[in-house]
Order: structure tokens, then sequence, then C-alpha cells
């Protein structure tokens, strides 16, 4: 059998119907209907997006299904693309009928947004959307990655004498959670994420506008704090809901083991992280309230990197602590009533909350005025900004007076996540491969906690990094020197 | 009112006759441009006199591939009009992969606008999208909508919509100046033939990491069939060469020696490695010794991203660049030895943990190859083109005589500042990124000596066919 044809949805059955007349008569058919709770990328088309739909996090969304025909053995029968970016083309739907190539096992389901699928050419198929092929025939057919993709297996009843209607729905929780036809097993939904395949279909089919599109709450954004930031610090709240982690076009940048592929579909809770990098002033007064954390280095005005520590006495107290241990850096937090942030609410702040920014701003290369970066430095003293000063800038200074790229301020207020130091974080380091701390699917407030790795993860530029370094989701380890610092992160929920 | 049904096929359209009442626009959006090289969506829209849309179900996005039939068409039932004013309907074609991060198109190769009569009668309407209109926005001021012209590729007032000329919809691929008139002559075995066409030179999403260097704006380039060097020139081509043709000068030379390829006397490690440490104007010596020529940047670019594929690699779009091309293999602190260098080494180490060496590889990665079969493009050494960097945006890169909106066999040679030249492809020391097909680089300041800058530097010829 073979996925008969379909491009049209809302009166695919119709479709189906004449088809049959018109080629093969009236065969015995399956009808699949594929529907999802995520989001679609026309949803956030403007500026026609309604109010129901504006609270999803365009990271979640969905815009294109890849169908697989397989046999019993995995191997590849058929394959035939679905674009579906606008809600009204959901669910899709197709019939099967028998067809130039027997043994149609299962059907693999694929849901994923296209951007981020490459184009791959492919071989070994019998049938491309039904058609017959000849041996050896390739095709182009987009490669979803399999870590941002909702990945459903299913096996298919044999064709009976009745038209047998079928229901397959791809959930957003299941994103990240590859299918498996070798041992047979698939992601259903939240609870079910990796069970074996069976003859699993949901019977019946959906009535055209019945789609569930967008309907996860995986996808919504969870806007506010649940509780206050503890007192005395100036914390911004940072909505939680859906973001995928690294971007493709930036991955290329760095080699292993800091590239940030692969991608991480995650979720999170709203969390508060302080407005500014962590300031020696601060430090002064949490010393003298916690006297057994151990203060950072002092600066040497002798030594050609020790001088740009800016521990001293004498230091303007707006100007961030750098030169600091990871330990020391995180008994500061804990003495707040914080604690460091996770390399996943760093990222999700930093990257527009779900929509993919390059950089806390946007998408726009970072200059001189915007963004501390590329200041004098002893490794660079003819660096590119260097007539903007050298060292770290006290916090705040890149607040857009004077810049018409404006200021280096993420979307929700956050002021030098892009440049002056860059910021300990909570997380080891651990190559993105490893996929340290993250559950099958999407996972919910990710950390990767090991005790036995030492190098502990930073993120952000700093005063002497080039271009390069300034993109959101670029890693990087912290480093207990003159262009390592920190803020803090609080729980926003109960 | 809504867009009742939007279809992307013949079979659409039928059903969509059989249902039409004769109070309803019918209409046809057609394009000459390939699909889906130069869009994979549609976006149709139907707006008012204010640039709104006329309705919540008055926009559509659809996908659209090799198998759409095309024109695309689909109706449009007016429930309320009379308060409306005027209808508009807008259709913009573009890449999926070129939205912005709130989802936008960003960057649309085709965009038409047209108003709609008053209906009296079935109205079958048609609005054409042609690549002679290539990246012209429409320009949608309240009560006057301009959009490009399919003929003269220039913005005017809006039509008012009508039937399909006698001619019909315009075809997909059937843009006349875009056809590739294939590989005629003889193609030597050593070259590749690179058979003509349109393409999209530069991209969206990669920033150039120097503002002179970015690859935005995208052009809209025609390609004539050329022959290109599958490999690197090595030093072994310049000895064989150099035996009748002694006026032809060695690369010049600095102290740094251990980094160059070819130190032109016993001290070549082995003359299997392309040549480096060459100026851009010995290269172009060397080509024209053979009778060839140095590639153009968009000749080069067409090349590797397999000319209308476009493909992010010469080998395709698999992003593990380490795994496919050397590049990011310069020499370690401890290598260099305090010599001062600023070199990339994150493909010293494989996936596998394998340490890799620095420097060239004889026959560069057998993973960086283009289905035309061509080597060493993204990687190895770096390669000179004819071009001096020039803004995209510069008049060199903008439209010509024969139309606006697109540029045939580009070559810019008008230098940005100074005597910086033109080269493509990563090199054995650049960071990983640089192996990507659209990123331009350039060697400066100084074009006739040899500075770090040309260490990584060779060339390959081509041919005109």
């Amino acid at each position: 059998m073979s996925i008969l044809y379909s491009r049209w949805t809302d009166t695919t059955v119709f479709l189906c119907v004449a088809l049959f007349m018109l080629l093969i008569g009236c065969y015995p058919q399956h009808v699949f209907y594929i529907d999802t709770d995520a989001p679609v990328t026309g949803d956030f088309l403007l500026p026609s997006s309604s109010a129901n739909i504006t609270d999803n996090a365009r990271d979640a969304a969905i815009d294109t299904v890849r169908v697989d025909v397989l046999g019993a053995t995995g191997e590849l029968l058929d394959v035939c693309e679905f674009s579906v970016p606008d809600r009204r083309d959901w669910p899709l739907s197709f019939g099967m009928a028998p067809g130039p190539y027997d043994g149609t096992t299962f059907l693999r389901v694929r849901g994923f947004r296209r951007d981020l699928a490459i184009t791959a050419r492919i071989a070994g198929f019998k049938a491309h959307c039904g058609q017959q092929v000849p041996d050896g025939t390739t095709v182009d057919v987009l490669e979803p990655r399999s870590e941002v993709t909702i990945d459903r297996l299913a096996s298919v009843p044999p064709i009976g004498r009745q038209r047998n209607h079928y229901t397959i729905r791809l959930a957003l929780a299941c994103m990240g959670a590859p299918s498996d036809s070798l041992r047979k097993t698939t992601c259903w939904d939240e609870a079910n994420r990796t069970v074996p395949v069976q003859h699993d279909l949901d019977a019946g089919s959906i009535d055209e506008g019945r789609t569930t599109v967008g309907s996860s709450a995986w996808a919504k954004e969870v806007p506010t704090c649940s509780r206050p930031a503890p007192g005395g610090v100036s914390a911004i709240c940072i909505p939680g809901g859906f973001s995928i982690m690294g971007d493709l076009h930036h991955d290329i940048i760095s080699g292993y083991p800091f590239k940030t592929t692969p991608l991480r579909a995650i979720a999170l809770s709203p969390f508060y992280l302080d407005q500014t990098e962590f300031t020696v002033g601060r430090m002064r007064s949490t010393l003298a309230k916690y006297p057994t954390i151990k203060p950072p280095s002092n600066k040497n005005s002798t030594d050609t990197y020790g001088k740009y520590c800016t521990w001293d006495s004498a230091t303007n107290p707006a100007m961030p602590v750098n030169c600091i241990s990871w330990d020391s850096a995180r008994a500061a937090c804990k003495a707040a009533g914080g604690d460091l942030p996770t390399e996943a609410q760093w990222e999700h702040a930093a990257r527009g909350r779900g929509r993919g920014w390059l950089f806390p701003w946007g998408n726009t290369a970072p200059t001189c005025c915007q963004v501390s970066i590329f200041r004098k430095s002893p490794d660079f003293p003819n660096a590119q900004c260097r007539t903007l000063g050298e060292g770290p800038a006290a916090v705040g200074t890149y607040n857009g007076v004077g810049c018409p790229e404006g200021a280096d301020r993420s979307r929700d207020g956050v002021l030098d996540m892009g440049g002056n130091v860059r910021e300990a974080l909570l997380d080891s380091f651990s190559p993105y491969a490893d996929r340290c701390g993250l559950d099958t699917g999407v996972t919910r407030d990710p950390i990767c906690w090991l005790d036995y790795v030492l190098p502990r993860a930073s993120r952000g530029s700093d005063w002497s990094a080039g271009q390069l370094s300034a993109y959101s989701d670029q890693r990087s380890l912290h480093t207990n020197n003159i262009v390592g610092g920190f803020r803090c992160a609080y729980v926003g929920v109960q | 009112m809504a867009i009742k049904h939007a279809r992307t096929g013949g079979l659409g359209f039928a059903i969509l006759l059989g249902a039409c009442s004769p109070e309803q626009w019918l209409v046809l959006i057609s394009t000459d441009a390939q699909i889906p090289q130069f869009g994979d969506r549609l976006l149709l829209e139907v707006l008012t006199d204010d640039g709104q849309l006329a309705c919540t179900n008055c926009q559509r996005s659809l996908g659209v591939g090799p198998d759409t039939n095309w024109p695309v068409s689909f109706g449009i039932k007016p429930e309320m009009q009379p308060t409306l004013g005027a209808l508009h309907v807008r259709a913009r074609l573009y890449r999926a992969d070129h939205v912005t991060n709130d989802g936008s198109p960003q960057s649309v190769f085709l965009d038409g606008v047209g108003r709609l009569a008053m209906l009296g009668s079935p109205a079958r309407v048609h609005l054409p999208l042609s690549l002679n209109c290539f990246g012209v926005a429409s320009a949608l001021s309240t009560g006057s909508f301009r959009t490009c012209d399919p003929q003269s590729g220039l913005l005017t007032p809006e039509p008012v919509l009508g039937e399909p000329p006698g001619t019909g919809p315009l075809n997909p691929g059937s843009w006349g100046p875009g056809g590739s008139s294939g590989c005629r002559g003889t193609v030597p075995p050593d070259m590749a033939c690179v058979p003509g066409g349109a393409f999209v030179m530069g991209n969206t999403y990669s920033p150039g990491v120097d503002s002179t260097l970015q690859p935005q704006p995208e052009r809209l380039v025609i390609i004539s069939s050329f022959a290109m060097d599958r490999d690197e020139y090595t030093a072994q081509n310049l000895y064989s060469l150099r035996k009748s043709r002694p006026d032809i000068p060695l690369p010049q030379l600095n102290s740094s020696l251990f980094l160059c390829t070819t130190m032109g006397d016993a001290r070549d490690a082995d003359n299997r490695l392309p040549v480096a440490c060459i100026t851009r104007d010995a290269a172009a010596k060397i080509c024209d010794a053979m009778g060839k020529r140095l590639p153009t940047e968009a000749e080069w670019e067409y090349a590797a991203g397999n000319g209308s594929e476009e493909t992010r690699f010469p080998w395709g779009n698999d992003a593990d660049i380490c795994g496919h091309t050397v590049v990011a293999r310069g020499l370690t602190e401890l290598e260099l030895n305090g010599l001062n260098i600023t070199n990339w080494t994150d493909c010293r180490i494989a996936k596998d943990g394998a340490p890799q060496p620095w420097g060239p590889l004889y026959g560069g990665h057998a993973g960086d190859v283009s289905r035309a079969g061509i080597h060493n493009l993204a990687g190895n050494v770096a390669e000179w083109v004819a071009d001096d960097p020039a803004l995209y945006t510069d008049t060199c890169w903008r439209g010509s005589d024969r139309g606006p909106n697109w540029i045939a066999n580009p070559r810019c040679t008008q230098p940005l500042q100074g005597p910086a030249r033109s080269m493509r492809g990563g090199q054995w020391w650049s960071y990983p990124a640089t192996a990507e097909n659209t990123r331009r680089g350039r060697v400066s300041p100084d074009a006739t000596a040899i500075t770090q800058g040309h260490y990584g530097v060779g060339f390959r010829c081509v041919k005109d066919l």
C-alpha cells in the first residue's frame, strides 16, 4: 500500500474518494488524520496574531510534517512531506490504499519547523508520495533534527474491507523524544515518552476546523512570577515558557566542545534575574554581613592583567565584580536568597524568551557603543572599541544614550548580558552532545549538575572579547580572572 | 468575508470552480521563478485601503513545492465589502528559512499587490510574480499602494487586477534570463563543468564578522556556464608550469617560512600541497599562462553552493564542518612557541577524540567535495577571486541595464579601502564558520607583500565555456 495523496486538508476525504473512483476504483483504504497541540508558524505572522495565540512561544511552533512509510525492519518505502504553516491546514489528512509496494508496517510522522531542518538527498525508497519510482531514484527531502522534532511512530493495521479512519496526534511535550524503529518505541504524550508501538491509532476522524493546534500548555508563556523577589535585590521577573537553546546558524562559529548543537527543547518556570551584574558595592555589603565568603582577588595595579581586577577599596561601587571564584560567586548569590542562574535560564532571558534572538537586544550585530566588548585590553591594545575605555565598565553604562543602535538591554530589561563581564552559571560545563541534565522530550527547568566536573559554565561576552563571542548562545567556561563575573537568579514560583 | 479555499493545485482549482458562486473573486497567483529555489512559502492577504487585513481569515500562509500546480488559486467571497472600500490582494513568495525570529517574512523575494475591481459578474483575476521584480517590496501607504511592475521591474502604482493575459499565467522556471545554457565545448578532465543559471547570492542569517564583508542584501545573480579546476593549485603544478614558463615568478616570501607551503626551493615539505603565500596578482598571472582566469566572487559562490541548489556548504547542508573540511586546524599555543599569530584550533580534535595535524593537507579533506566533483572549496586553503571587496550595497553589485533587480556575471573591482583583495572559502587556520560558502573574505591592507593574511590563501582557476 502507499500514501495515496493529499496536499489539501479540509476536503481530503473527498479528494481521496475522487482519486479512488478515478484511479483504482473503490478499494478499501485507511484515511489518516494528523493533528498537533503545538502552535504553527503561521500563527506568528504579523499582523493577524489574535489574542489567543500570542501567548505561545514561537520556538514551540512547527510548520512541516514528513510522513515516512516503513517496512517491517524499518526500511523506507515511501516518503511524503506536507508544508502546513497555516492552522487552517490542520488537521491534515491523507489516504492509504494498496499501492506500488508491499510490506507497509509502520508510519513515522514527524512534525518540525522548516527552518530547523536541512535538505538532504536520499535514495533507496520505493515511492514518493504514492508515486512509484525506479530503483536508484534520489529525491531531496527535509531532514529534521531529532532534538526539535515531534517524532511519532505508529503501526499500521492491515487494510480491511472497510474504510478505516485513524488519528495521529503530535504532542508538543514529545518534541525531542525520538522514535526508535528497531525497538519499536515512540512518544505519545507527556506521560508516555518512551512506549512500545502497538496498534495504537485512535480510531475516528477529525472534523474540519476542529484542530487542537496551539493548545499545548507547554507552549504557553507563564507571564508572571507568583512570589516576590527576596528583599533588597533589584531583580526582574523573567516570564517562563518554551525555548529552544542553541542556534543552527551561529553554531558553526565554534568547534567541539563549545558547539550549541544538538539543540535543546526546554520549558522554564518564571524566575527572577538581577537587573545588573553583581557589583563591587554589593559585594562589599555582602562580605560585611557574611565574612566567611572568600573575597575576589585584589586589584594589582602593577600587573598587566591584575590591574583590571575590580576588587579594591578605591573602586567605584557600580563596577562589576570580577576575578572571583565560582564558589564565592555562588555563595554571594546564596547570601542574597538566590543562586547562580542555570545555563537554560540565562539563554532564555538573553534570547527574547523563545524568540531565538541572536543577541539580548535582538538580531542586530553589536556595535562599540551598544555593548561592552572589544575595549582596550592587554591582549588587544588596538581593539576596535578601544576609544570607549579599557577594562570592565560600571554596570548599566551601555544604556543606549547617544548610541543609535540602543542599549545592551534584554527584552525584559536586564542589562549587560551581551558584554562587560562573562557571567558564571550554576551548571557544570558539559558538551551539548552529552545531553547532561536533559529528559527525553521537552525538559522542564533543566540543569546539568556533575559533582565531579570542575569547570562551570558561563555566558555572555566580555569587555575584552570580539564580536564572535557576543552571541547569546555562545558557551564558555567560568574563569577566575579579569573577564569573569556573575549575576544572581531567584526562584519565581511558589 | 474569508479566503475560502487556498489550494496549491489544479485539482483544488477545479473543485473550487465547481463550488464557485457568482458573487466571488477567483484569484490566480502565477510566477516565473523556479520553485522552491526562490521560495517555498506563499503568503496571501486580502487588505483594505489602509493596508490592514480585511478580515481575520484574510491571511493565509501556504507551503509551495516542486509539485505544486500553478497558478495557485483561491476564492474570495465578500460579505461586507460595501463598507470597506476597495480590496487589495497581496502575495509574497519567500523562503521559510528567511523569516525573522518573530516569524514574519524578511527578505521577501517576490511581492505583488493589486486592487480588486468591484464585483459585478464572476471575476477571475491574475496576479503575476516575476523574477524581474526580485527583492522589490510593495509600498502600502494608505490610499496609494505601489508594487513592482513585472515588465519594467520598477515600483509603480498597483494595477487593477484583471484576467490572465492571452499568453496565460506565468510558468515556474520560465524566467528568460535565468535559463541554463548547459556546458558546451570540451571540459578538460582536471576541470568540472558548472552549468550556468540564476541564484541568490549572499544570505540573511550569517552576519559577517567585519562590517565591510556582510553577505547582505541578497542579490539575484545570473552566471554563465564555466569550467572550474577540480583541485586547488598545487606547488607541483607551479613547478611544472615554470619549466615552460620560467618568467612566472615564485611566490614572494617573508620570514615565517614554516607556515608557507611553497618555498620555491628544496625546503618545500611536499609539493603536493596547495600553493599558499602567493599574491593575487601572481595567482592571476599563473591562471592566465594556462589560458584560464581567476573566478569571480559570484562564480565561486555559485559553484560552492552547487548552483541553483544553493546548499550551505559544497558537500550539502550538513553542518558538521570539522568532519568535512580542513579548517580551524591552526597551531596551538605550544606549537606557536611565541609566534604572534591569531588562529583557530577548534577542529584539531576530531569528534572521536583523535588529534588532527595543523596546516593544509595533501588533497585536503575527502568530505569537502561539491556535487560536480570540485574539491576543497570550503577549506584547506582559501582562494583568491577576481573581485575587490565591495559592499553588496555598492553600485557594482546592483542591477544592470539588462534588469534593475538582477545582475549577470558581476565582477566588482572597486576597492573599498586601500589595496584589499577578495578571497573566498575557509583555510586551515580560520574559524569553522568560514567554510560556509556565502562568507566573504579579504586580505588587507597589503596586496603585494606576503603577510600573515597570505599564509592560508591559494587559488584555483576557471575557464569560460
